[in-house]
Order: structure tokens, then C-alpha cells, then sequence
């Protein structure tokens, strides 16, 4: 029930009071950005020193997002009068062109700030053993197949997904979820693309199977400061892998639906906005949902599937109330990718040439 | 909560707690458990126990109402039209035992005499970490105004109503019509129940039923029903609500922890040295600690205070509840009673380790949160977890050894380790509850430490 809302947030008064207390007669400079208020005002946190580390990221995200938006012909332009930009320039020349890498390193910050900051109850060990063993299987399975050994990047990536998302009161559950994840991806295959995203598969078959799992939806919870540097993170790793269209449409449509849910039950708006700031499905939408190799080659397919896995997520979610809508959704969804593929074929995604497709 | 009061009582539960010294805990390690801080501590905090498996659910509300009986009402949305015998009244003292069981606790322990450490041989040793080890209405009126009275009850003191409407406004104007003291505005909050084809459950006192019970107070409504839904419907209480509001939820499961889907469900920092002095005041110490973590997250976390096996505890804050009270609190799935859901279809049932061995399997998962209307723009929603690991808001006490500083060469060392450990009891404290560190130094009787930084030092 809306009431008459006092202009400034309970919470807001209630920091304002406890400064006043703590340091009387002094003014506190507050920052415009409000969500960097949030990060910056609360200095008897647990660990400030994560909260460094994170605005150090995000202003390293901020360069890199400016270098790639810059045509490369006004480049040396740039050089000259923007001494800033030539050092992104310079920097750029070590940047990969393989969007995994930066995929890779978000999914560390994240995961870094999740064990720091919002206490994911992971173990380092359980970590470690992810890692291990998912790389691990990815090697014997080119080796037993006589591959190239490579493919290294996407199984961290599935690995730091794994980490992310699972968790257990057992150590052996991660291991055995990575190597499953991985195998699945020389052992599930149609079209000689895989069918599942390793991670998505990974995590569904050890919840369902494995004793003493499970997953936390509500563990990134619901702050807007997350949300907004998730949403930056993303963009850039989509916008590399030239794939942004999945996920821009996947979270379109989903939030749509959700609103159309809150204009139809006479909901208070505050629930949409919960939803947009849900960590959980900013990530999903951003790091799982987009992955290039499972998803329709095709533009127009990629459109079809996103708006499916979210219709069939809102369902899971508001007419089966079930939890971990996102994951369920794609994994039962994911063979629709080979009979959109068949009826609209398109290129095939290539990590290290992400234009074409 | 998950009722409205028509009412809300203008007098206020008083702040009492009570510090039981309970029996040595069989465990060696545990400490003497000397203290809790159970939810009485919380002014107006609302207490919910639900129990479910599968799609059973048994909601019990306990009514702390302390004005006039007769201005005594309850509104829950239900998802379906509940029979006479799906309707209860149960003993208020589970909410007492269940709360005593949960409470965060407090455990002591002695130090020994670090000159008798110094005799004992040296893989004795090897073994101390071990001790030091940080162990959670009319027909015609009502059809006007789009309102079905689907059913009409009597149970124990409550008169009970399961209502059907098509329309938030007449559902309200019902209410206001048939006695109920409706905040004006409720019709936007119950609009979403509504649409959700949810029904409504209100109940008020029955005066000459209450008076034949014999009782001063309000005993706790059960209702058992079937629903896909494991949530519960915080926002209708929010209409009359003025500043942050308590709620503990006792969630009972068979399987795992319970946690909330849609918020965050965080452990709170448990498991630290305390100062000693703060035996005799822990409920306070308690309270400013939740308080200071609540508000650190911007009230936007549901905190776990407790996750246990029904059938034990260490230490226990008091004896875990028997198999009748568990089934007082709604557990429906205790050997002899139901079979396990799914039993039939061929699924496997769970049957833990424990369950083997004769203890029941009931999980206790203790939820506390405190909300504003801002924080909590919908309803909680929970799942349960396969997650079995045990957690407590335990504290601990640890009395240094008295003795002479000079009695051994073990000695001056023990005393230098002691200091430093008070010292970092003392940072502890004042890190968990915003208290001022000097203050608590000096309630310790320890020094006050130099200002750690150069400008500390120059604006003290």
C-alpha cells in the first residue's frame, strides 16, 4: 500500500541522522550520482577494500567502452589532442579481439564481489576444483577426439558460471557439475554446433540430481548500484561478441511481460523496478542467454528464441510459482535452438571473427 | 505482516527479556550456553511459523493484540476457500518453544591455566585449536458490492469469514459495512490479491466464545491448505504501517534451508568473542547489533538467525520440541502421521541420515527482517534449499584465566595474548553494534588505544 512518501528515503534520513551524530556541525558532501553514493557513503563496511577495487573497475570498463566506440580512422586525431585517449589507443593494441576475455574477467569481478561483498557462501576450494576439473575434461575430450587443443577460454567462462550460480554443501558437487557441463559440450551435439550452454546444463542436471544443491536466486539481491554496472559489463562483452540483440530482447521482453503482469493485477510499480534491479536476471541475460554457440544463428531466429525463453521464464515464475525461473526456462527451451536454426539458417558465430553472423 | 490490524494496539510489548541459565550442553566444546535474545526483544515483531513439503502448507499466526478484543481483526489473502476443518486454533506456547528453541544464544568458556598448559605434553598442544574452535455479512448487499461470503465459521474465539470478491472498492466498502475498522486506501492493496483469484480469510473475536475459553489472550490461527505458492502476503500489512516493522518467520521444511527468492537472505555475522561484561546485557547488545546490520544493508536483506535440525542442538537455548509440539506447529510429515508426498507416484521420498537413526526430520529455518513500505515492494517469496549445514547467531564469552602473572614462564605470555584478545573483542562489539569503542574499552577496564592514524591523533 502506497502511503505519502516522504521525499527523502527512510534509509537516506537514516544515514543522514547517524553522520549528524557522529560529526555535529558538519556538512557531508554527498556525490550526484546516486548510486555512487551508495558505494562510496557506507565506510564501515565490511570491506571497502573490494568496493576500491570495483571502482577501479568500472572506470577501466568506462575507458575500454569509449576506445571501442571511437572509429579507428580519428584515432590518431585523438592521439593529439586527447592525451587521455592515447593511452586508451595505446592500451588498445593489447586488447584481445576474443570477447571471452573480457567475459572472463567480468565474471571474476563478480565473482570477486560476490565473495566479498555479498557473502556467496562459495568456498574457495569448491572454486578451484570447478576450474580444475572443467579444464581438465576439456582437454581429454580434444585429446580423445583428436582435436586442436583450444577452447580453453569458454570452458573458464563456463566454469566461472558454474561458481557463480551453484551452490553446495559438498566439495564434489562443483567438479563433477564442470566436467558434466563440459562433456556435454562434445557428447550433446546437433548440427555440429552443441546443444546446451554448458553452464545452464551444468547447473540444472546438479540441482535436480545431486543432493545437498542448489541455487540462490535472490543472492545478488536487488540494489540499482549492482544493476547498473552489470548492465555496463554486459553490453561491452555482448557488443564484442556482436550477439547484444539476444540479450537486449531476452530482458525486453521479459521486463514487459512483467509490467504487463503489474498493469494487469493493479500492482504498485515498485515491483517492476524490483525486478529491474535483480541481479540474477541482468547477469542471465548478459552472460548465459547470450552466449553465441547455443543460440539460433540467424538475427530474426535469435529474436524468436529470446522472446521464448522469456515468456516461458514469466510463466515458470507467475504461473507455476517455481523459483529459478531464468535457468529452467532456457534449459527447456534450449532444443528449440536446432529447429529454429533449420528453418532460418544464418552464419555460424566464430569467436575469433564476431562480425560475421 | 501478513495481517492487517484494524487496529494497531497503542501499547507496546515491553521490552523484557529473560536470561535463563540452562544445563551444561552434553557437547565439551560448545560452551555453557547463558543467555538469549528471543523475539520479545523486538517491539511489535510479528511471528509466523509455516510449515510446508511439497505443496502442503500450514501457516500459524500468532496475535500479540493488546487493546480492545472486540476492535480485533485479522484480513489474509488465501489461495483457495478453506473448509471448517483446514481452520485451527492452536496453543500460543509453541510460539514461545519454537522461539526459545531458534533464539540467538549466548556460550561461555573458561580459560585454563596456562601454567597446567604449560605441564601438558606437547601434542596436547596440537589439540588446542580444537578448543578455540568457533563452533544459526446480507446476500443482496454483498452481490452489489461484488462480495461472496463463501463460508462462515466459528473456531475456538474467532468468527471467520472466507470471502470471494470481484472488485477491491466493494470489498473494502464490505468490510467497512460489516464492523471492520478499514484503513482508508486499503482497496489498492487488495486489488492484487483480487485479480490473483485469491480469497480472503478474516477472522475478529467472538466475545462469548473468547469468554468461555477462559483465556486473557488470543490464541494463535492455523490453516492448512494445498497451493504451488510458498509465499506470504507482507503487503497488506503495510497499510497502517509507520516506521521499520519485525518480522520473524519460523519456516519448518523437511529437506533444506528455507530462503527467500525475491530479497536476499544473508546469515548474520555469528560466532564472535564478545566482552565479557556483556553476559548480563546481551539482549541489548543483541538488538543494537541486528539493528546496526539491518540498517547497513538498507533493510533490504532477510537475515537467517537459525538452521537446525529439529532434533538437536549445540548449545541449546532450550530443549528442541517433541514430536506433539512439532506437529502443534504444523508439521504434518512426522512418522506415523502423513506418507511422504510423491511416495505413490513412485518418487523417492527423502530420507536423510538422520531420519534413519530415529530423529525427525524437520528443518527449523528462523527468518528475521525488518522492512519499510519502500523496502519491501512485494511479497516474500520462498524456496526450499537442499542446503543442510547447521548455522546460529551464536556469540561467545570467553573468561580469561585468574591467576598470578608471574606464576609460571607461560604466564606473561598468556596475559599479553589475553590482552590482545580483549582488544579485539572490544573492536568486534563496537563493529557489530555502532557502539563507541572507547566506551567499551573502558567498560572492560582495558587502555585505550592510541589513535591509530596521524590525524586521529592530531583531532581527537
Amino acid at each position: 500500500m502506497e502511503v505519502t512518501r516522504d521525499p527523502v528515503s527512510a534509509s537516506e534520513r537514516e544515514a543522514r541522522i547517524g553522520w549528524s551524530q557522529r560529526h555535529p556541525g558538519q556538512a557531508r558532501a554527498r556525490p550526484r550520482i546516486p548510486w555512487l553514493y551508495r558505494w562510496t557513503s557506507d565506510a564501515d563496511s565490511r570491506s571497502s577494500v573490494a568496493r576500491n577495487l570495483l571502482r577501479g573497475l568500472i572506470c577501466a570498463e568506462i575507458t575500454m567502452a569509449l576506445m571501442q566506440t571511437s572509429p579507428p580512422g580519428k584515432r590518431d586525431q585523438r592521439i593529439r589532442f586527447d592525451s587521455l585517449a592515447s593511452i586508451a589507443t595505446r592500451l588498445g593494441r593489447w586488447v584481445p579481439r576474443d570477447a571471452r576475455i573480457f567475459q572472463i574477467l567480468f565474471l571474476a569481478a563478480l565473482l570477486t564481489t560476490g565473495v566479498l561483498l555479498r557473502d556467496l557462501s562459495l568456498h574457495p576450494l569448491q572454486m578451484a576444483l570447478a576450474f580444475g576439473s572443467g579444464l581438465a575434461t576439456q582437454a581429454f575430450w580434444l585429446r580423445r577426439l583428436g582435436l586442436e587443443q583450444k577452447g580453453f577460454l569458454s570452458a573458464i567462462v563456463t566454469c566461472c558460471g558454474l561458481s557463480l550460480l551453484l551452490r553446495s554443501d559438498a566439495m564434489w558437487v562443483h567438479p563433477l557439475a564442470a566436467a558434466t557441463a563440459m562433456s556435454s559440450k562434445f557428447v550433446l551435439r546437433v548440427n555440429r554446433k552443441h546443444l546446451y550452454n554448458p553452464a545452464n546444463l551444468g547447473v540444472v542436471l546438479a540441482i535436480s540430481l545431486l543432493p545437498g544443491t542448489w541455487v540462490s536466486p535472490g543472492q545478488w539481491g536487488n540494489d540499482l548500484a549492482m544493476a547498473v554496472w552489470v548492465l555496463m559489463l554486459g553490453t561491452i562483452v555482448t557488443t564484442r561478441a556482436r550477439r547484444l540483440d539476444v540479450s537486449w530482447v531476452f530482458l525486453g521482453a521479459f521486463l514487459g511481460l512483467v509490467a504487463l503482469r503489474v498493469l494487469l493485477l493493479g500492482q504498485s510499480w515498485a515491483i517492476w523496478w524490483h525486478q529491474l534491479g535483480n541481479g540474477a536476471l541482468l547477469l542471465f541475460a548478459f552472460f548465459m542467454i547470450s552466449d553465441p554457440m547455443t543460440i539460433p544463428d540467424r538475427r530474426g531466429a535469435r529474436i524468436v528464441y529470446a522472446f521464448v525463453v522469456a515468456a516461458g521464464a514469466v510463466a515458470w515464475q507467475y504461473l507455476l510459482f517455481r523459483p529459478n525461473a531464468l535457468i529452467w526456462s532456457l534449459f527447456l527451451l534450449t532444443p528449440l535452438v536446432p529447429l529454429l536454426d533449420r528453418w532460418m539458417p544464418g552464419g555460424r558465430f566464430d569467436w575469433k571473427h564476431p562480425a560475421i553472423g | 505482516m501478513a495481517y492487517s490490524r484494524a487496529v494497531r494496539p497503542a501499547v507496546a510489548c515491553a521490552l523484557c527479556l529473560s536470561l535463563a541459565l540452562g544445563a551444561q550442553c552434553a557437547c565439551a566444546f560448545c560452551g555453557l550456553y547463558v543467555g538469549k535474545a528471543d523475539a520479545k526483544l523486538f517491539n511489535e515483531a510479528s511471528q509466523v511459523i509455516i510449515a510446508r513439503d511439497a505443496n502442503r502448507t500450514v501457516i500459524s499466526m500468532r496475535n500479540d493484540f493488546q487493546g480492545d478484543l472486540s476492535e480485533f481483526a485479522l484480513v489474509v489473502p488465501v489461495p483457495a476457500v478453506l473448509q471448517k476443518s483446514q481452520i485451527h486454533v492452536g496453543d500460543p506456547k509453541i510460539f514461545e518453544r519454537i522461539d526459545a528453541y531458534s533464539a540467538p544464544r549466548l556460550a561461555e568458556y573458561f580459560d585454563a591455566n596456562p601454567c597446567e598448559l604449560d605441564k601438558a605434553s606437547r601434542s596436547m598442544a596440537a589439540n588446542s585449536p580444537m578448543a578455540q574452535m568457533a563452533a544459526k455479512e446480507e446476500l443482496r448487499r454483498d452481490t452489489a458490492l461484488g462480495v461472496i461470503v463463501e463460508a462462515r465459521y466459528t473456531v475456538g474465539e474467532y468468527d471467520i469469514a472466507i470471502l470471494s470478491a470481484s472488485e477491491s472498492n466493494g470489498l473494502e466498502t464490505w468490510l467497512r459495512q460489516s464492523g471492520y475498522r478499514i484503513p482508508a486506501g486499503a482497496s489498492k492493496a487488495l486489488q492484487p490479491y483480487i485479480r490473483q483469484n485469491l480469497k480472503f480469510f478474516v477472522a475478529r473475536v467472538n466475545l462469548a466464545a473468547q469468554a468461555k475459553t477462559g483465556f486473557s489472550y488470543l490464541r494463535p490461527l492455523q490453516f492448512a491448505f494445498e497451493s504451488e505458492r510458498f509465499m506470504l502476503p507482507v503487503r497488506l500489512g503495510m497499510i497502517n504501517a509507520k516506521g521499520p516493522q519485525d518480522l520473524v518467520i519460523y519456516a519448518l521444511s523437511r529437506n533444506g534451508r528455507v530462503e527467500t527468492t525475491n530479497y536476499r537472505t544473508a546469515k548474520l555475522p555469528a560466532n564472535v568473542d564478545l566482552p565479557t561484561y556483556t553476559r548480563s546485557e546481551f539482549a541489548q547488545v543483541y538488538k543494537a547489533m541486528f539493528e546496526t546490520q539491518a540498517k547497513r544493508e538498507d533493510f533490504r536483506v532477510v537475515w537467517t538467525e537459525y538452521f537446525w535440525n529439529m532434533a538437536w542442538c549445540d548449545p541449546c537455548a532450550a530443549d528442541p520440541l517433541s514430536p506433539d509440539e512439532l506437529r502443534g506447529a504444523g508439521v504434518f510429515w512426522l512418522e506415523g502421521g502423513e506418507p511422504p508426498i510423491g511416495a505413490t507416484s513412485g518418487a523417492l521420498p527423502a530420507v536423510s541420515p538422520l531420519s534413519r537413526q530415529g530423529a525427525q526430520p524437520v528443518m527449523l529455518t528462523r527468518l528475521h527482517l525488518r522492512y519499510t513500505p519502500e523496502t519491501l515492494p512485494e511479497d516474500l517469496m520462498f524456496q526450499e534449499t537442499k542446503d543442510r549445514q547447521n548455522f546460529q547467531a551464536r556469540y561467545v564469552l570467553r573468561h580469561p584465566w585468574k591467576g598470578d602473572p608471574d606464576a609460571c614462564t607461560n604466564a606473561p605470555r598468556y596475559f599479553a595474548d589475553v590482552a590482545k584478545r580483549e582488544e579485539g573483542e572490544a573492536q568486534a562489539l563496537a563493529s557489530l553494534t555502532g557502539w563507541d569503542v572507547d566506551q567499551i574499552r573502558a567498560r572492560m577496564s582495558i587502555p585505550t588505544q592510541p589513535r591509530s592514524t596521524w590525524w586521529e591523533r592530531l583531532w581527537k
